[in-house]
């Protein structure tokens, strides 16, 4: 994707959107990248209703109130959730981990000797 | 729950004039009888149950994205499909202690992304007064649930409308508290800056109910606020004499449904003629509210849920050989088409080299809209009256293939969650047979005198605040 000089995007092409799908660590079957790139391009043009509207000298608004966001108290915690919670969640487990399939860039610093699994 | 109100029931069971679950076993009989309305996931009574606090023996649905102890949460999504949170949500928490029983989880939008709950993975809901019709979304289980009088409170969440629609679609009374005013900890994030957990009544009251159990301050969410709350029921019954209602050029433009505008007119009329002074007013920005929610929200959607990627709970790939793909595998057979459609468009607005033009301005069109609704408030302004939707429910599968045309059905309801104020639906008629909302919004923390302007118009049109349906009802034909 090119960059732009702070205007909407005029196209988004089948490419664009492999690429962003890739990034969204989604993985959509290959049929379904038309029907996905006409529908982004049908909202990106929706939204480009934005570009008429004077927008100089406004801060960005990034919360729905002004006021500063608060830290939270630290005597107040979220529920613990325990290794038996945990446990109980995780899709493969074993041995008090969580197992997953290694990455395959580490699959070349794999060491028989280290890695029982 | 036929023509017994949520304060009925509370006082019998208090009284002991009835069982503690006499009222469960009620609302029970009626979901199964009415379950072709798909519009609950899980039904799952208590065991045990509270006969103290103000909505002792109540029961009560509760939206599944609401994490609950004991139930699934699915979101009524496949990536969630099975999952029990190991804690719950703080609105449940509070529904619980104050005598309240859960029912079940409603059928919703996969997570709240939707605006007729069609997003389901666990298939459509329909609405109780023509099952041929969409009950609304993303909350439309609750929303259907409340309008078949299987329960006469329900809880629900609202980033874009999703509550107010949808009690507009059901002829419901549905209520956007301001941003704050309850806490999120345990609703599961879509868009953390516009999520807010919101209450479904039967009657304006009996929304606000449920409302003043659950709003207050939880240090566990440090966006919820530490502002007292006022005693939400006091002062609602107060007629609406001198009550300065605004009525924004912008919402009857002609988007708007000629059946739905008349009835609009005539509520306003009503107001009128109680002596509350309508006043026209504008809020120019915002035929820009549905752009910029559309940039925002997918944008927070994009972030919030890249949590699913199959490693420490939900929905595995079984068939993934490494690491980035049980990543895709998983996310990409576990969320549904807008999801994922949501989530490209937030990954897009977000990416290097768009940020600024999509993401930035659409934050400072968000100050734009915020600005309009203070200006108003400066003039005098005590609420505002507007449609809930431009239209009465659709036909199931009408809007499916255009997003465009979906996402404009939240037109009328943005602008609230955009600017952080309370909100609230009520039915103002029907068109054809199907209801028809108004709604009114408000000053930031001034939930008191939305509820008074709209306790105030649903006595004007007739009291009862639920428009008899297919079936259920009072007055229906169950």
């Amino acid at each position: 994707m090119s960059e732009t000089d702070g205007k909407c995007r005029t196209g988004v092409t089948e490419d664009d959107v492999r690429a962003i799908a890739a990034l969204a660590r989604l993985r959509p079957r290959e049929a379904a990248f038309e029907r996905l790139t006409v529908e982004l391009n049908l909202i990106l043009e929706h939204v480009r209703a934005l570009e008429r509207l004077d927008l100089s000298g406004l801060d960005p608004q990034e919360a729905a109130l002004h006021s500063r966001p608060r830290s939270r108290d630290l005597g107040t915690r979220p529920d613990a959730v325990g290794p038996d919670a945990v446990q109980a969640l995780a899709p493969n487990w074993r041995d008090g981990f969580i197992v997953v399939p290694r990455l395959p860039a580490l699959e070349a610093t794999r060491s028989p000797a280290r890695d029982p699994g | 729950m036929g023509s017994h109100t949520a304060f009925e029931i509370a006082g019998a069971v208090v009284s002991g004039a009835v069982a503690p679950d006499h009222f469960l076993r009620r609302a029970l009989r009626r979901a199964a009888e009415q379950a072709d309305l798909n519009a609950f996931l899980t039904l799952s009574p208590e065991e045990a149950i509270s006969s103290e606090g103000p909505l002792a023996g109540v029961p009560v649905a509760v939206k599944d994205n609401l994490c609950t102890l004991g139930q699934t949460t699915s979101c009524a999504s496949r990536i969630l499909e099975g999952y029990v949170s190991p804690f719950e949500a703080t609105a449940v928490t509070r529904l619980r202690r104050a005598g309240g029983i859960v029912l079940g989880k409603t059928n919703m939008d996969e997570f709240a992304m939707g605006s007729s709950t069609e997003n389901s993975a666990y298939g459509v809901t329909r609405n109780p007064h023509d099952p041929s019709r969409v009950p609304g979304g993303s909350s439309g289980g609750s929303a259907a649930a409340v309008a078949a009088g299987i329960v006469r409170c329900a809880l629900g969440s609202d980033t874009g409308g999703s509550v107010r629609q949808p009690a507009s679609f059901c002829g419901v009374v549905g209520i956007k508290p301001t941003y704050g005013r309850v806490s999120r900890y345990g609703l599961v994030a879509f868009a953390s800056s516009l999520d807010q957990v919101g209450a479904f009544g039967a009657t304006v009251e009996e929304a606000a109910l449920l409302l003043s159990v659950i709003a207050g301050h939880d240090p566990r969410d440090a966006t919820s606020s530490r502002r007292a709350v006022p005693d939400l029921l006091r002062g609602i019954a107060r007629d609406v004499e001198g009550l300065r209602v605004g009525v924004p050029a912008e919402y009857f433009a002609d988007a708007l449904d000629p059946a739905v505008r008349r009835l609009c007119e005539r509520a306003l009329s009503r107001l009128r003629e109680a002596g509350a002074v309508v006043i026209d007013v504008s809020l120019p920005h915002t035929e820009h509210a549905v752009p910029t929610y559309y940039i925002l929200a997918p944008a927070e959607a994009s972030s919030n849920l890249a949590r699913y990627d199959g490693v420490r709970y939900g929905l595995r790939a079984s068939d993934a050989g490494s690491a980035n793909e049980v990543y895709e595998l998983s996310r990409t057979g576990g969320f549904g088409a807008e999801v994922v459609r949501r989530i490209i468009l937030g990954t897009f607005v977000l990416s290097a080299g768009y940020y600024d033009a999509y993401y930035g301005r659409a934050q400072r069109a968000r100050a734009r809209i915020a600005s309009d609704f203070e200006r108003v408030w400066e003039e005098g302004v005590d609420v505002l009256f507007t449609p809930t939707s431009p239209t009465p429910a659709f036909q199931i599968g009408e809007r499916t293939v255009d997003p465009v045309s979906m996402y404009l059905s939240d037109i009328y309801t943005v602008t609230a969650n955009l600017a952080g104020i309370p909100g609230i639906s009520l039915p103002i008629g029907t068109v054809d047979g199907l209801p028809v909302g108004g709604q009114f919004l408000a000053r930031r923390w001034d939930e008191c005198t939305m509820l008074r302007a709209a306790r105030g118009l649903e006595v004007l049109l007739g009291g009862t605040g639920c428009p008899a349906g297919r079936r259920g009802l009072p007055g229906g034909a169950a």
